[in-house]
């Protein structure tokens, strides 16, 4: 296969992973804010933040209210990250992988590339649509997913999309919690107060983990909650999860035989798998995150320079 | 649906003769269409269309951002060609690309056609594809032009002759082997009665003579598709090709020079390439010989080349006979490296560069074709009896300023065949591209080709850049639906 082959189905994973992760953080924000505006407390500029693109959102669009934030995030062709410019990268890459695969997979994320800029010129579409756009986003996203499970031979090109969707979604959770901890920090007085809860509440719902929590876990509860979406072995948007499902991926890649991508993402596996969400909270999680956040960056560059033996540009962002 | 009323209007048809009558070749067609019950054909049209933009059978149209693509429009009446009056016509196809080889060969070479004054010496040093970096080079088994997509055209007695030889990058073969996809669809019955010649092994023929052009000694060679990437209009095409042949599809970043081969950049590592069917440029091969800033080839392909470890289909350098005043010569070349007649005529061909073709030109702007020598896709053309008087004079101006790069043509009052306009038959003007594959001693050629017609009423220009469509191509063999009778 070739190296730019198995780049391309990764960055068109990852962009697809990416759109609907932005799409899942729009539509729980939206309705988190529906509650929270009653006490004047509406908070748009954390969605910003989980990009890690405040900078560029600040300079073109000022200040963050819902219409700029939810277009900036849907729409914006110019924001490499929207969902829209997501979306289009995605079909970009497919098209370079055309001859690689089935027909009807390709004809989904075509037609997926061009659902939002559709959207967007909708004369009738108004504001609260985005939502139903979101679901949409989201639904489609997953479409296709499946359709990778249902329709791809358990070669290569199956498990370089693996490894692309998991290290996005791993890198997307942490970011979450990122923002959830230090951007909505709670306040004193909001400490042990239903604000906080509905935080939280609204991080599980992100990643569609509420009932999975209420069964495992019960009530709210901080270290709980943590462990749920990062430690949890079971829970597919876990962070664990998703590095664990990564490294079989890659396994299966070089048929068992190991190089430094194996090697560090092997040893993130295991410090993770010996940690509760205790431990994480005494380490202090801003710096547990940052961590994190470093090792899953060096694992991308080290999967990127094993897989190519004569570095080109990378297609991707 | 029925052709009632359909008028040849004295051009040469292609399914109907002069007095209206259906043309054998094409009998059963027409009947069969004739007994389809009224929207019928039109409905199928319109699933053939659908079936296209679905496969994603679509080409690119340069300077528009969104929604760049569009199909080719396909129209659902085939072309028929009796297989009897097609065999001179693939002999002579055949004689022809042997003899524009030995010319390609013997110009890189000791050029002793030009010793022996048969063709000027002026002729290959002004054409724009000819590349003094490709002197005295050996591709393997000699051959320059693997693949050519030559035009033809047939004038109101039905006569094919010679537009141009497209000896470079032909595209288009991809919606030869599709339009006969749909068709196969829509007309089993006729097509299976009227003996179609098949197109279908195309793709295998391809690797074949690839195979058979390899570099010395490779038992297997690894052939990969080089495209310039997913903006060129051809990429369909491409990744249709490398698809049908079993050929790696490869961009010009995938490609590396290890000091001996060009090596495709793979998750195992580096992987040897032995035959490279390349739809990038000659100029954009090799950055190191050619245009420095190019991105789509890589450094060190033409010493890979020259070297005899890989093979480039076609041959850089083979573009010096792609030219509309080359093309005046290759009557000539035919006799003079064959020894024999041609079997295929050229259109008749005044070259500007002579005073007294200038001249004639000149007065007679208003009744020729006046065509630039090197440019394809029917830019900066003139056609005479189209053209307004401010045109020509424009026109002329530019003629006498660069005579050799002009060629004119008598206006050949093209063949016809029906298309279906709304409900009812028209005819339009259309040429024709058989695909020749060229492997030293033997040739391969596409019952057939690709048809191209101009769907504007009265145009005579059928690029697909300008408005045309194309339709399947059906070179038939009588006397299998004789027998059944």
């Amino acid at each position: 296969m070739l190296s730019r082959v198995a780049d391309q189905i990764m960055w068109m994973s990852r962009y697809i992973e990416r759109a609907a992760n932005t799409a899942r953080f729009l539509e729980v924000s939206y309705h988190l804010n529906l509650d929270l505006q009653q006490g004047g407390q509406e908070q748009w500029r954390p969605l910003i933040e989980i990009t890690g693109d405040i900078k560029i959102f600040e300079a073109r669009c000022g200040e963050p209210t819902a219409e700029n934030v939810m277009h900036f995030l849907m729409f914006n062709p110019e924001y490499i990250n929207s969902i829209a410019s997501c979306l289009r990268a995605a079909r970009e890459n497919a098209m370079g992988l055309r001859e690689n695969m089935p027909a009807e997979l390709f004809e989904a994320i075509n037609a997926l590339g061009k659902l939002v800029p559709d959207a967007a010129r909708r004369k009738d579409f108004f504001h609260s649509q985005i939502l139903e756009l979101c679901r949409e986003v989201k639904r489609e996203c997953m479409m296709i997913s499946g359709m990778f499970s249902e329709i791809i031979e358990r070669g290569r090109g199956y498990h370089f999309w693996r490894l692309g969707e998991f290290m996005e979604r791993a890198d997307k959770t942490s970011r979450l919690l990122h923002v959830k901890y230090f951007y909505i920090h709670p306040q004193i007085t909001d400490l042990e107060t239903s604000i906080d809860d509905m935080q939280w509440l609204a991080l599980l719902l992100s990643l569609d983990a509420r009932e999975a929590y209420h069964r495992t876990h019960g009530l709210i509860q901080r270290d709980n909650v943590i462990h749920m979406i990062v430690l949890n072995p079971a829970f597919p948007r876990a962070i664990l999860f998703c590095l664990q499902s990564a490294q079989q991926s890659l396994n299966l890649i070089t048929d068992g035989e190991q190089g430094e991508p194996h090697k560090q993402l092997a040893s993130l596996c295991k410090k993770l798998e010996s940690l509760s969400g205790s431990d994480i909270i005494e380490t202090g999680l801003n710096e547990f995150i940052e961590d994190l956040q470093l090792a899953m960056n060096n694992i991308n560059s080290a999967i990127f320079d094993h897989f190519n033996p004569d570095p080109a540009l990378s297609t991707g962002a | 649906m029925t052709f009632e009323g359909y008028d040849t209007g004295g051009f040469f048809d292609e399914l109907f003769d002069n007095q209206g009558q259906a043309r054998d070749c094409a009998r059963l067609l027409v009947e069969a269409i004739e007994k389809l019950p009224k929207g019928d054909l039109r409905r199928r049209q319109e699933a053939s269309e659908r079936a296209m933009l679905s496969m994603g059978i679509t080409f690119n149209v340069y300077g528009s951002n969104e929604g760049t693509e569009r199909a080719i429009p396909f129209d659902i009446v085939p072309r028929i060609i009796d297989g009897q009056e097609w065999d001179p016509v693939e002999a002579g196809l055949k004689q022809r690309i042997k003899a524009v080889n030995h010319f390609i060969d013997d110009i890189y070479h000791k050029r002793k056609i030009i010793k022996d004054g048969v063709v000027p010496e002026w002729l290959f040093t002004s054409s724009k594809g000819y590349l003094p970096q490709c002197q005295d080079l050996n591709p393997p088994g000699g051959v320059w032009a693997h693949v050519t997509g030559t035009d033809l055209v047939r004038d109101e007695n039905g006569t094919f002759f010679v537009l141009e030889d497209n000896l470079r990058v032909p595209s288009g073969v991809s919606y030869v082997l599709l339009d006969r996809t749909l068709m196969k669809r829509n007309f089993p019955e006729v097509f299976h009665k009227s003996g179609v010649r098949r197109v279908v092994d195309y793709p295998i023929q391809f690797m074949k003579m690839l195979h058979k052009l390899a570099p010395e000694g490779i038992e297997k060679p690894n052939v990969a598709v080089l495209t310039p990437g997913v903006y060129n209009s051809a990429y369909f095409e491409h990744t249709f090709l490398a698809r049908q042949m079993g050929a790696q599809l490869v961009e010009g970043r995938d490609l590396v020079y290890d000091g001996k081969y060009v090596c495709a950049r793979t998750v195992d590592g580096l992987q040897r390439i032995d035959v490279i069917y390349r739809r990038v440029d000659d100029e954009f091969l090799d950055p190191e010989v050619f245009r420095a800033d190019s991105t789509l080839g890589c450094k060190g392909m033409m010493k890979a080349f020259r070297d005899g470890h890989l093979t480039l289909a076609n041959a850089p350098g083979t573009g010096v006979a792609d030219d509309k005043v080359v093309y005046a010569f290759v009557p000539d070349m035919i006799k003079y490296y064959l020894g024999e007649e041609p079997l295929l005529p050229n259109v008749p061909t005044h070259l500007c560069i002579d005073e007294e073709a200038l001249e004639y030109t000149l007065d007679n702007l208003d009744k020729l074709v006046v065509k630039p020598a090197s440019e394809s896709g029917g830019y900066g053309m003139l056609i005479g009896p189209a053209s307004t008087k401010k045109e020509r004079e424009e026109f002329a101006k530019v003629l006498r300023a660069n005579p050799r790069n002009y060629i004119s043509q008598p206006t050949l009052s093209l063949s016809r065949a029906p298309v279906m306009v709304d409900s009812h038959f028209e005819g339009r003007h259309l040429d024709l591209r058989p695909y020749i594959l060229h492997s030293g001693d033997d040739s391969y050629v596409l019952p057939g080709g690709l048809t191209r017609v101009a769907l504007k009423k009265g145009s005579l220009v059928v690029n697909s850049s300008q408005g045309g469509g194309t339709k399947d191509t059906w070179v038939v063999d009588r006397s299998h639906e004789l027998e059944k009778i």
